[in-house]
């Protein structure tokens, strides 16, 4: 064990990270390393104008420091009085700016215990920075080899065989804010193979394996921290936080519906209002998304919410949108403000029926966390003026324009479901950290399907539950008019590339599925070249037929012997055309 | 006609009481809106019933009287008999007063501005019904798009003038059980000299089931009812030549139709059927492909 965690500092070590927010988030002045080893931070804090003073209950890492020639204070960091009474004394010789706590925390069987006392007593000794490093239990090597049931505990490293503690990001963000501690900096230390990456040739982490794509590609969607080896992060301290999110009011609800709109059309806005009122599920929220609107137009929305009646406008949230981002600027926007169980979208010129949460939920109640999907109807409309007022007619019956059925690979080829049509779990978003791509200035709706349903699966109904609006004669600023056809063509080809980026997923039942259809393409293809070549062959045939009445002595000759196996194909070619 | 005085009138019938709050909780919003508008002053909600049994326990009733509060008085009625749409709408208008008299299906939501913009509609003398634009199935006749005229009004949600009421009468519930008395109740508007509008702005959502093949879904009523509405329609209008055509297509058609066609019948044999007869010279009543109207699409 001797020296085990005697790292040096190196540049591209993580220690290179902690000097870098060790030096913009304290001042000069004395730096204590609580748990400091070897104090690989000691020159480097001195070479900044700091003093170093080095903590630890081993007398090794210390006896080490004091030969380089820096302070040491033998600690358990368990004892609380203890740590109280060496900081207290540290601060007597002037202001700590700065408290250290690298690869520590994880050592100690209730950290939060000693966080919680420096915050609280931070402002007696100058209000230091806390600085820490603390690995990544969720890096994508654990997370991947998990897969494989394997967790290697280590001497050191990610799986350190003596950690006492786990720590995600999500874990340290709540554990230092409970403590009093507030995030100013961070540079964590990331690496793409780290000391986990073992065995080399396990399928989980043999780089461009589709198996190994496809975990990276979830893992990687989900957070932030997939190659975060170790969370490198400065603090200030403050009072202790309650840690768990705002606490809603009431019970979340199943459905939350997003709508853009632009305050461009408020009489259609009025209309789907009118019908999110009218839904005999009123188990939803509706979060209504101005993106970028002018503020006339949002004064108009604001009126437009204030009278709705009260039931709908408890359930009713106006959440203004920067402008940019696309379509799917106000869509993401949603998903991080929505509380619902299922996420759907509708625009503000759909219309729903008032069976339209209701089948939602019925279908979520068969197939818990897939995507559901329900038939949108298509109707005609154009604009018309309601007394000076931009106003719209329908001009068609219902069309039931799109398949009763969900079919992926049909799906695949071209998007047969409007989005009004679909609910997304939330658990999409939430948990494995989907958005909707900015980038793309139409088929937003499409590349969420396509991600989404290879994730979720898909559940659908053939019933009829909101109506698509098509707007005529190019009127109606919505995006078949907004775009041209090479926007259109050239978000295909983005799609298309998105998707060609990931491992492709299909349910069960598409091997024979694809299976089918790729044979059947194959024997049609087959069958024309068959076709093509008899064609070729009975001219050739014919030509033959004259050369047969030729002299006995050409037959004999060099070339007719070369188009010997030709003549055998052409046989049984057209023996095969006859059958 | 500023500060109107208002009566609102729907008949239950077995209905879901979670739709009637729907329904009574739109109204009163939109007739608060109305009122800080000026269009309305006082008003009242008559909610009358035809199920066999109340669709609300009193419990009910009174969470909906809390839920009104000062935007009308209100008041429920079990008829302890089924006096269909028109019979039921009839009996809760009896000795009608207000200004504006506003009828709407109990399965209806009302969108904040419905009572104003029809209220706002009925500025002009010459209207005496006012109908709503209804989601989220648009209907498909035809109107005129400057000044709103429309052959003729679907009750679902129309506002009517108080006036023209007492002049021409509410519903035929004696000829019509279900379906054919709103338009009957148009055409009579329409011979006694009153127009009758769409205004497009204000909307109520009248729930429709939208079928598996994007068809609107009519219920086992509607499908009876509805034929028999018609034959009954061409009959008191005048209409021989519709009487016969249609009567020739229900022989063929499907049972409901051939039900329909059966329950005309016995009314001509029992000699139930409307007089006076109506409209000889075909003023208003107009028959166009089975429908009262040409229809858009």
């Amino acid at each position: 064990m001797a020296g085990k965690y005697a790292f040096a500092f190196d540049e591209s070590s993580v220690y290179a990270k902690v000097r870098d927010v060790l030096v913009r988030a304290a001042r000069p002045g004395t730096v204590i390393d609580l748990g400091c080893g070897f104090g690989a931070l000691a020159e480097v804090s001195r070479s900044h104008g700091m003093t170093y003073v080095g903590a630890d209950l081993e007398r090794e890492g210390l006896e080490d420091l004091e030969r380089r020639g820096f302070a040491t204070h033998q600690l358990d960091l368990t004892d609380l009085r203890a740590v109280e009474a060496l900081l207290d004394k540290v601060a007597t010789d002037g202001p700590i700016s700065a408290i250290l706590m690298l690869d520590t925390l994880e050592h100690l069987p209730e950290p939060w215990k000693v966080l919680e006392l420096l915050s609280g007593a931070a402002s007696r000794w100058g209000s230091p920075a806390l600085v820490v490093s603390i690995p990544n239990v969720t890096h994508i090597d654990v997370a991947a080899k998990l897969l494989a049931g394997r967790w290697d505990v280590t001497p050191t490293g990610l799986l350190d065989s003596t950690h006492l503690q786990m720590f995600s990001g999500a874990r340290v963000d709540t554990m230092l804010r409970t403590s009093g501690w507030y995030e100013c900096e961070r540079a964590d230390f990331k690496l793409n193979h780290s000391d986990q990456s073992f065995p080399t040739d396990l399928p989980l982490l043999v780089a461009g394996s589709p198996l190994s794509d496809l975990v990276r590609l979830v893992r990687g969607d989900a957070d932030p921290y997939a190659y975060v080896n170790q969370f490198v992060r400065a603090y200030v301290p403050g009072a202790a936080g309650t840690g768990a999110p705002a606490v809603q009011a009431t019970p979340a609800p199943f459905l939350s519906v997003l709508v853009r709109t632009t305050g461009k059309r408020p009489e259609s806005l009025r209309d789907l209002l009118l019908c999110l009122a009218a839904q005999t599920d009123e188990d939803l929220e509706v979060l209504l998304l101005a993106h970028g609107v002018e503020p006339d137009l949002m004064s108009e929305i604001g009126v437009l919410v204030a009278q709705q009646a009260a039931s709908l406008q408890q359930r009713l949230r106006l959440v203004p949108v920067e402008p940019g981002g696309g379509r799917s600027r106000p869509l993401n926007a949603g998903v991080e403000a929505a509380h619902g169980r299922y996420v759907a979208v509708v625009d503000d010129d759909d219309v729903v029926t008032s069976g339209y949460v209701a089948e939602f939920r019925r279908l979520a109640d068969q197939a818990p966390g897939r995507v559901l999907r329900t038939v949108v109807v298509e109707q005609d409309v154009e604009e018309r003026n309601w007394s000076g007022v931009a106003g719209y007619a329908a001009t068609s019956a219902f069309r039931y324009a799109y398949p009763p059925d969900y079919d992926v690979l049909m799906h695949m080829v071209d998007n047969f479901t409007p989005f009004c049509g679909l609910a997304f779990p939330r658990a999409l978003f939430q948990h494995l950290g989907h958005r909707f791509d900015e980038s793309l200035p139409v088929l937003e709706d499409w590349e969420m399907q396509l991600r989404s349903i290879q994730l979720c699966g898909v559940h659908s109904s053939p019933v009829p539950t909101s109506i698509y609006h098509r707007w005529a004669h190019g009127t109606g600023n919505n995006s078949n008019v907004m775009h041209t056809d090479e926007h259109w063509a050239a978000a295909r080809g983005r799609v298309a590339s998105d998707m060609d980026a990931r491992p492709l997923m299909l349910p069960r039942g598409s091997f024979s599925s694809l299976q089918r259809q790729l044979s059947d393409r194959v024997v049609l293809e087959l069958e024309a070249e068959i076709e093509r070549r008899g064609d070729e062959m009975q001219r050739l045939a014919a030509a033959l037929d004259e050369a047969a009445r030729l002299p006995a002595e050409m037959r004999a000759s060099t070339s007719w012997r070369v188009t010997a196996p030709l003549r055998a194909v052409s046989e049984r070619l057209r023996g095969r055309g006859r059958s | 006609m500023p500060g109107a005085s208002l009566r609102i009138q729907s008949v239950l019938f077995h209905s879901d009481p979670a739709g009637v709050r729907r329904l009574v909780e739109s109204l009163a919003n939109a007739t608060r809106i109305a009122r800080g508008a000026a269009l309305v002053d006082t008003a009242h909600l008559a909610l009358g019933d035809s199920g066999d049994g109340p669709s609300l326990r009193p419990d009910q009733v009174e969470e909906l009287r809390a839920l009104v509060g000062d935007a009308f008085s209100f008041e429920y009625a079990f008829f302890g008999a089924n006096l269909g749409h028109g019979g039921g709408q009839n009996r809760l208008a009896e000795g009608l007063t207000e200004d504006l008299l506003l009828v709407i299906n109990p399965d209806a939501v009302a969108e904040p501005l419905l009572v104003a913009r029809l209220a706002e509609r009925m500025l002009d003398p010459s209207i005496g019904i006012a109908e709503a634009r209804q989601l989220p199935v648009e209907h498909p006749k035809e109107y005129d798009p400057v000044a709103g005229a429309t052959p003729w009004a679907s009750m679902a949600c129309a506002l009517l003038r108080g006036a023209a009421v007492r002049q021409v009468g509410l519903f035929d519930a004696a000829t019509f059980f279900m379906h054919g008395d709103d338009v009957d109740l148009s055409w009579r508007m329409r011979l006694a000299g009153w127009a009758v509008a769409h205004q497009p702005q204000a909307r109520v959502f009248h729930d429709k089931a939208i079928g598996t093949h994007g068809y609107i879904e009519a219920g086992p009523v509607e499908l009876v009812h509805g034929p028999l509405g018609s034959l009954l329609l061409a009959y008191k209008y005048s209409r021989d030549d519709q009487v016969e055509a249609l009567a020739e297509q229900l022989r063929q058609g499907s049972p409901e139709q051939q039900e329909a066609l059966r329950l005309y019948e016995e009314r001509v044999a029992a000699g139930a059927l409307p007089s006076p007869r109506l409209d000889p010279e075909g003023r208003v009543a107009a028959f166009s492909q089975g429908n009262f109207a040409h229809h858009r699409f």
